[in-house]
């Protein structure tokens, strides 16, 4: 056997660090390390409930928007109070801009350069990075989507505007058209979503009309090198999957409705069944096993036997699920052009290529519902109501970060924090084995994953990376004599 | 006049980084470029820190100085998450002598606490290794680095008796307003250079691109007494923003998103009069935006202890002792403290804490 030590999550030090053990040329086992603890839980405890979404967004600098949103919605929630429907749309509209920003960013910039001429010779030179046309016209594009962003975000990373009660501004008709503009300049870049079908023939016939959209070309050209590589066949998750749903509806509704889907078919979800247990994380056993709306904040032990990650491990109904593009597409029910059934064997199938064909389903969902949602906003509208702070009361708030779902559960006793509880995506994807060492998804997609050069493992890198970790990662491999190796991975996410 | 040895700095300060960027980007584009020959050992580290000061880094620049950064990505350690490819050079980059070290995010000071590694080595060990072995520049990339920042977040409930914050979080020479930290006060590089602090949270590109390019040709910065770059942290929020006239008027916001282009923020709960730092000329993404001018108060990020200190962020500061404190200690230079008094007997003047004159509605 031999055992490949991979590093991923920050960078070059590495916050999340995956072990792999590789037996006659595929993965038999993997365990995930999460190496970083800030105690975010801890410290919250016993100030102003409004200064959560301040201090809950800094979890993730990848991810900030949403944890500000989803904070938002906790504490909104301890104090039953509804936001105007002005600011449901702005809210719709910063989430919707960042959210198509962030999957442009993996599909051409991350995961994309798997799938490329230079590093695959799969001869997609148009993602060779750094060098191919398709890559530097993202590169331009992910840059007005920000700009976008920042015309109601004031900055980013780390805005400032969703704020208790609503939105601190409501656009005027410049700065609404600014975005606009700005939106559909990158959306014809991209390409219709309606010329899908004829940008495949293009694709596959070897040819590129640029009137179509050039973005949608090099999309279609990563998904076919994917499914030519055969990650239709390993990446494997539990085939059970979980989504929160987000982007709020006037009718109460959600855009990505909430659920579970258990390998058959959609159950409602209810979040009182979801624990984070902590037999595997560096915790003492008091600080998990129970629901987490109940759960303290965790202590910290580190070295605990058996332990090997700063990371949870949550659990719905006490099953492992997987979260995701690929969630929130089966909770819709929704596989535009039959891609994923056509191409992994079924619209609801978890596989590497799978996450990869929903994740660009949905940008092209969510491109389109933007272009509605600015037409639909109105200057001047109410976009504030005052938030009280309660004297005491619980709140959930459940949302969508790009790459999964996300909860923040808060207590307020006598109008300050008295509990409070985050569950990343990476936790859901990427956390250790829980109470009965069963494997969080990413630990399970590994097991099968074929290696022929241990020196290269491209598919463990592929399928890392189609979990979308949110931070760069490094991969350290180590052969048996001894030799070590280092390859930089695609992002993934810190972990409190 | 060499080119290279322009003071990077002190241009950004006078005509203002657009300007600067405008009229330098080539040679800034050629300072970064140098990191690419390798005549200059460029180390970027994490520690507990959330990836935003390397997004910001990634924001809002001219396309000279991506296209620079883009060939670094090729070539160079210069950022381990904008390498593409193969990093066996990253892992080479850390066991040789950097000549300019970059820290993002915060350190654990007990080296065995285990709440930072990287690849089984204690954080705290790793910075003080290469920090100790760097010739030009130790940089503290935001607020974490700078100064503990969010992961020092007080435990005020003492929860599990882990004090002052769960980690015990430091930044690299300061905790909290202390001097001293991770590095100790009297560390200094090999040229002599104290810890630059490139605080905000997250930090600006420009702030951080200039900066480096600076301290790449052994340019001193001048730095104010939380040793930041002073032509970038000179001036006050407040003085600068866009919402200054409605606060002379004595014309305040009552509530968010109450008209937020026709009051001041202050009553808010915005940290703009104690918090010094060129945004509101700068800007954000590009010249986009800024906080204040999206009707969001400032939190005043780009301070020591801002979390502990400015928390409530909603709840207008009213302690004036504190008010005139935090002024005159935030403050890098005399004229600046006077400026920051000023400023707080010109807020009493225009009546801050009583009724607004006008209120509509």
């Amino acid at each position: 056997m031999v055992k490949i030590e991979i590093d991923p999550v920050t960078r070059i030090e590495g916050h999340l660090s995956v072990t792999v053990n590789v037996e006659n040329g595929k993965v038999t086992e993997a365990y995930t390390h999460s190496t970083m603890f800030r105690g975010v839980e801890i410290f919250l405890v016993g100030r102003d409930p409004r200064d959560a979404p301040h201090f809950t967004q800094r979890v993730c600098g990848v991810c900030f928007e949403v944890h500000r949103l989803t904070s938002l919605r906790a504490i909104e929630d301890a104090a039953g109070l509804t936001i105007p429907d002005g600011a449901r749309k702005l809210r719709n509209i910063y989430q919707g801009i960042f959210h198509l920003w962030n999957h442009a960013v993996h599909l051409y910039a991350l995961a994309g350069p798997d799938y490329s001429d230079a590093v695959a010779k799969t001869g997609l030179k148009r993602l060779d990075p750094l060098a191919g046309k398709g890559y530097l016209e993202a590169v331009v594009n992910q840059r007005k989507l920000l700009q976008a962003f920042a015309v109601i975000g004031g900055k980013a990373p780390h805005p400032l505007t969703p704020v208790p009660g609503g939105f601190s501004n409501a656009p005027s008709v410049e700065k609404i058209m600014q975005m606009k503009t700005m939106i559909l300049e990158v959306s014809s870049w991209l390409g219709a979503t309606e010329n899908v079908p004829a940008i495949i023939d293009n694709v596959v016939n070897g040819k590129f009309d640029p009137e179509l959209g050039s973005g949608l070309h090099d999309i279609v050209g990563l998904l076919l090198a994917a499914k030519e590589a055969g990650a239709d066949t390993w990446g494997l998750g539990p085939g059970r999957f979980y989504a929160h749903g987000f982007y709020d509806l006037p009718d109460g509704g959600l855009f990505f409705p909430r659920g579970t889907f258990d390998g058959g078919k959609i159950n409602p979800l209810d979040e009182k069944n979801v624990v984070e247990h902590v037999t595997r994380s560096w915790y003492s056993d008091e600080s998990g096993g129970m629901y987490v709306g109940d759960a303290p904040p965790p202590e910290p032990k580190y070295g605990k036997s058996g332990a090997y990650s700063w990371a949870k491990a949550p659990r719905y109904e006490g099953k492992s699920m997987e979260v995701g593009p690929l969630a929130r597409m089966i909770m819709k029910e929704s596989d535009p052009f039959d891609l994923r059934k056509a191409l992994t064997g079924g619209s609801t199938k978890s596989s590497t290529l799978g996450r990869l064909i929903a994740r660009a389903q949905e940008a092209l969902l969510i491109r389109d519902a933007l272009v509605t949602w600015l037409d639909e906003l109105v200057p001047g509208e109410k976009v504030y109501t005052n938030y009280e702070i309660p004297d005491s009361g619980f709140g959930v708030g459940l949302w969508e970060a790009t790459r999964g779902s996300i909860g923040h559960w808060v207590n307020v006793k006598n109008k300050k924090i008295d509990r409070y509880q985050i569950i990343t995506p990476t936790a859901w994807n990427l956390g250790p084995r829980d109470n009965k060492g069963q494997p969080s998804p990413m630990e399970q997609a590994l097991v099968g994953v074929p290696v022929p050069d241990i020196k290269n493992p491209i598919n463990v890198l592929r399928t890392i990376r189609s979990f979308d970790p949110c931070l760069a990662c490094t991969v350290h491999i180590q052969t048996p004599h001894g030799k070590k190796y280092t390859i930089s991975t695609s992002p993934a996410e810190v972990v409190r | 006049m060499d080119l290279y040895r322009r003071d990077f700095l002190k241009l950004a300060g006078a005509i203002g980084a657009g300007a600067v960027i405008g009229l330098y980007k080539v040679d800034i584009a050629k300072a970064l470029e140098r990191a690419i020959s390798g005549e200059v050992r460029l180390v970027w580290l994490q520690g507990q820190g959330c990836t935003a000061d390397s997004i910001s880094l990634l924001q809002g620049v001219h396309p000279d100085l991506v296209d620079a950064v883009t060939k670094l990505r090729v070539n160079v350690a210069f950022h381990p998450t904008i390498m593409a490819g193969s990093g066996e050079g990253a892992m080479a980059a850390l066991e040789k002598p950097p000549d300019v070290l970059v820290v993002e995010g915060a350190v654990p000071e007990d080296p065995d606490s285990g709440f930072a590694e990287v690849g089984g080595i204690p954080f705290r060990t790793l910075v003080e290794k290469l920090a100790g072995q760097t010739n030009v520049a130790v940089v503290a990339a935001g607020n974490c680095a700078s100064f503990g920042g969010f992961p020092a977040s007080r435990n005020i409930k003492k929860l599990y008796g882990l004090t002052p914050s769960p980690t015990n979080a430091s930044g690299l020479q300061f905790k909290y307003k202390e001097r001293g930290g991770i590095l100790g006060a009297d560390f200094t590089t090999k040229a002599g250079l104290p810890v630059i602090n490139i605080p905000g949270c997250p930090t600006h590109p420009d702030w951080l691109l200039l900066t480096l390019a600076s301290a790449i040709h052994g340019v001193i910065p001048e730095l104010d007494r939380w040793q930041r770059p002073l032509p970038f942290f000179q001036p006050l929020v407040h003085d600068q923003c866009a919402l200054r006239g409605f606060f002379d008027k004595g014309i305040f916001s009552e509530y968010l998103s109450d008209k937020p282009e026709q009051g001041c923020l202050y009553k808010l709960g915005c940290r703009g009069p104690y918090t010094y730092c060129d945004d509101s000329i700068r800007k954000w993404n590009n010249k986009t935006n800024v906080c204040r001018n999206a009707g969001a108060p400032c939190i005043g990020c780009m301070e020591p202890d801002f979390w502990d200190e400015f928390s409530p962020f909603y709840e207008q500061m009213e302690d004036l002792p504190l008010l005139m404190g935090v002024s005159a200690a935030t403050a890098g230079k005399a004229a600046i403290a006077a400026a920051g008094i000023g400023i707080v007997a010109h807020a009493l003047r225009r009546g801050v804490s009583k009724e607004p004159e006008e209120k509509e509605g």
